[in-house]
């Protein structure tokens, strides 16, 4: 672990050694470090690793989850990239009140955004009824599943977003336009790269909301189920033991994306 | 010996060197500015910090909005300017070589031959593929000029380019840059604060109080500061209040003493009145030396810096303080009494209002 930066700070001029109290940093810092483990360690020596089968069921719940999510993120983005941009680059006088508004769809509890979408969207809404008369039913439908992925992953892209185009001087985009470029191209080669790191942190955030998310989808699309909702189930029919499958497929497909997309915009940054 | 105030947006003195662009430039935000002046050759628009000298340079660039010429109504990206902000600005995620053919179109291959081989004239293909990061000061500074050059530009535009180099580097910089842009025939305008990169320039605008309040040769601008501020600008330490008692002697009320000029009188006596010495041009004596009697004054030395080339001394006289420069090995010690004689013909003398209001 980083030790090496505490022994620096608290380095005593005649003894080179830490100061008394930043020596307990270290051990401390492992304890912690244990203790936000210690689910891990549980899952891995409790795993019945020639039991584990996933059934059909849970075939289709991964194959929705990854199906959907990979969809509710080209949304995000589509969606997500140009507000991020506009709120970073504009200094609109409703600033405060936008970043207000950003701020309460990400801090609004998962299963109140589950009530208020099936408040929105569902069958006895107006735009519930609009939608199905065009023939879309926005309650336990894929359409719906999708809906929920994205209100539960947009706010998160869209704030990292926004912080990584704000993190790049807008002297660039200047001399830029001074080389003869247009905004477009400045925005895809310079501002987008030079935000590249921010935008991956919200690229993985979102990816793994919209992967997790429990309780927007329970209200509004307990079908089809995705991974969390059918790890519900599996535990409400069969127990903790039907878990473990499905389980283990959660972290598989989790993990792989944030972890290239961070590989990925740092290994870009040593050009 | 007598400066007259520059009348209002006067156009430069005559002189010889390049081929002149003209610049007539309104602005309302974010500083209210009014500036007429030349390009010529290169050129230094000198002006203390907040002055508005980045302002007017984007304002050039297209990157403000502004009334008047050149390049009238053009987009930024449409306009044939280089412009070099502070620090060079050479885009942090891009080689050497993709940010000198950043504006060039054509096939990545086409590219990166043109950029490379543009580098090789000024002998930094070796660092076509460093990031901008790992490269100096002075090397920023011409990848950047190659990037800008590389769209022709009928004016470079430098903010502050030897800003955050210390002062012998910046002077080299500043020299090989003046040299290379005047090989390439491009005329530039770069903003700075530096009196030293001024009087390297072919041609040199005073910016202060929104308006350019005068522009010239640096020799001649040098010489002959238009105004108190000008003056202040051009790096004159020696700025004083005075009232003009006749029409040739200075009253100086905080040396309390008086001073006789040279010339015809600057005004009506009983004018209050600007005075200015350059440092270089006030002589000291030792208490009971002889020498000229007239504008003889006794001081005591207050400060003494000493360089290799010369030395700084600062003389109290009553309540104000001299500045005067000399060769090291004649600089009097800290305490000692001195004789100090300002020259009448080095005096210059100014009204104390501005020569133009401010805005």
């Amino acid at each position: 672990m980083a030790g090496e930066p505490l022994l620096a700070l608290g380095e005593a001029a005649t003894t080179g050694r830490p100061a008394p109290p930043l020596r307990l940093a270290g051990p401390l810092g492992v304890l912690a470090l244990g203790f936000l483990l210690i689910p891990y360690a549980g899952l891995a020596f409790t795993t019945n690793w020639r039991a584990l089968a996933p059934s059909a069921g849970d075939w289709d719940a991964v194959a929705t989850s990854v199906g959907a999510t990979l969809a509710a993120l080209v949304v995000v983005i589509a969606g997500g990239t140009p507000l991020a941009w506009w709120l970073a680059t504009r200094r609109p006088r409703l600033r405060v009140l936008l970043d207000a508004l950003l701020l309460l769809t990400l801090l609004t509890p998962p299963l109140a955004m589950g009530l208020m979408l099936a408040i929105a969207y569902g069958p006895y809404s107006p735009i519930g009824r609009m939608a199905a008369h065009l023939g879309l039913e926005l309650s336990n439908t894929p359409a719906a599943f999708l809906l929920a992925q994205i209100y539960a992953s947009a706010p998160y892209y869209v704030l990292a977003a926004r912080g990584a185009f704000e993190s790049v001087p807008a002297e660039y985009q200047d001399i830029a336009r001074t080389l003869g470029r247009g905004p477009w191209y400045s925005f895809w080669h310079v501002s987008l790269p030079l935000a590249r790191l921010g935008l991956a942190t919200g690229l993985a955030l979102a990816w793994v909301r919209a992967l997790g998310e429990f309780g927007v989808a329970l209200i509004i699309a307990y079908f089809p189920q995705g991974i969390p909702v059918r790890l519900w189930v599996d535990l409400q029919d069969s127990g903790l033991a039907a878990v473990y499958p499905l389980l283990w497929a959660f972290f598989l497909i989790g993990l792989p994306l944030p972890l290239l997309l961070g590989l990925w915009a740092r290994g870009r940054h040593a050009g | 010996m007598q400066a007259e105030p520059a009348p209002a947006g006067a156009p430069a003195q005559a002189h010889a060197g390049p081929a002149a662009l003209a610049v007539d430039l309104r602005l309302a935000r974010p500083v209210a500015l009014t500036a007429r002046f030349e390009v010529r050759g290169f050129t230094a628009l000198l002006g203390a910090t907040g002055a508005g000298k980045s302002t007017l340079l984007r304002a050039l660039a297209g990157l403000l909005a502004a009334q008047g010429t050149p390049f009238s109504g053009l987009p930024a990206h449409r306009r044939p300017v280089g412009y070099l902000p502070q620090g060079a600005g050479l885009f942090p995620h891009l080689p050497v070589w993709r940010n000198v053919a950043f504006a060039l179109d054509g096939s990545r291959r086409a590219r990166r031959a043109a950029a490379v081989a543009a580098l090789e004239r000024v002998g930094l293909a070796d660092l076509a593929t460093r990031m901008p990061d790992a490269l100096s000061g002075g090397q920023r500074q011409l990848v950047a000029l190659l990037r800008a050059q590389a769209r022709h530009p009928a004016l470079l535009l430098l903010d502050e380019p030897t800003a955050g180099l210390d002062p012998l580097t910046a002077e080299n910089v500043a020299a090989d840059l003046i040299a290379r842009l005047r090989a390439a025939g491009i005329p530039a305008l770069a903003a700075t604060h530096d009196a030293t990169l001024a009087a390297m320039a072919d041609h040199v605008a005073l910016l202060h109080g929104g308006d350019v309040i005068q522009e010239g040769a640096p020799a001649a601008v040098f010489a002959s500061p238009a105004c108190r501020e000008a003056a202040s600008l051009l790096g004159w330490r020696n700025l004083f209040t005075a009232r003009l008692r006749a029409p040739d002697l200075l009253d100086w009320p905080a040396a309390g003493t008086t001073l006789r000029l040279a010339g015809p009188p600057p005004a009506l006596p009983g004018a209050a009145l600007c005075w200015g010495l350059p440092a270089g041009a006030a002589r000291l004596l030792p208490p009971g030396a002889a020498g000229p009697r007239e504008n003889r004054l006794t001081g005591v030395v207050s400060t003494c810096h000493v360089l290799s080339d010369r030395a700084t001394v600062g003389v109290a006289i009553g309540g104000a303080t001299l500045i005067a420069t000399l060769p090291p090995l004649r600089a009097p010690a800290v305490g000692e009494d001195v004789g100090v004689v300002v020259p009448a013909e080095a005096i210059r003398v100014w009204p104390a209002a501005p020569a133009r209001s401010p805005g």
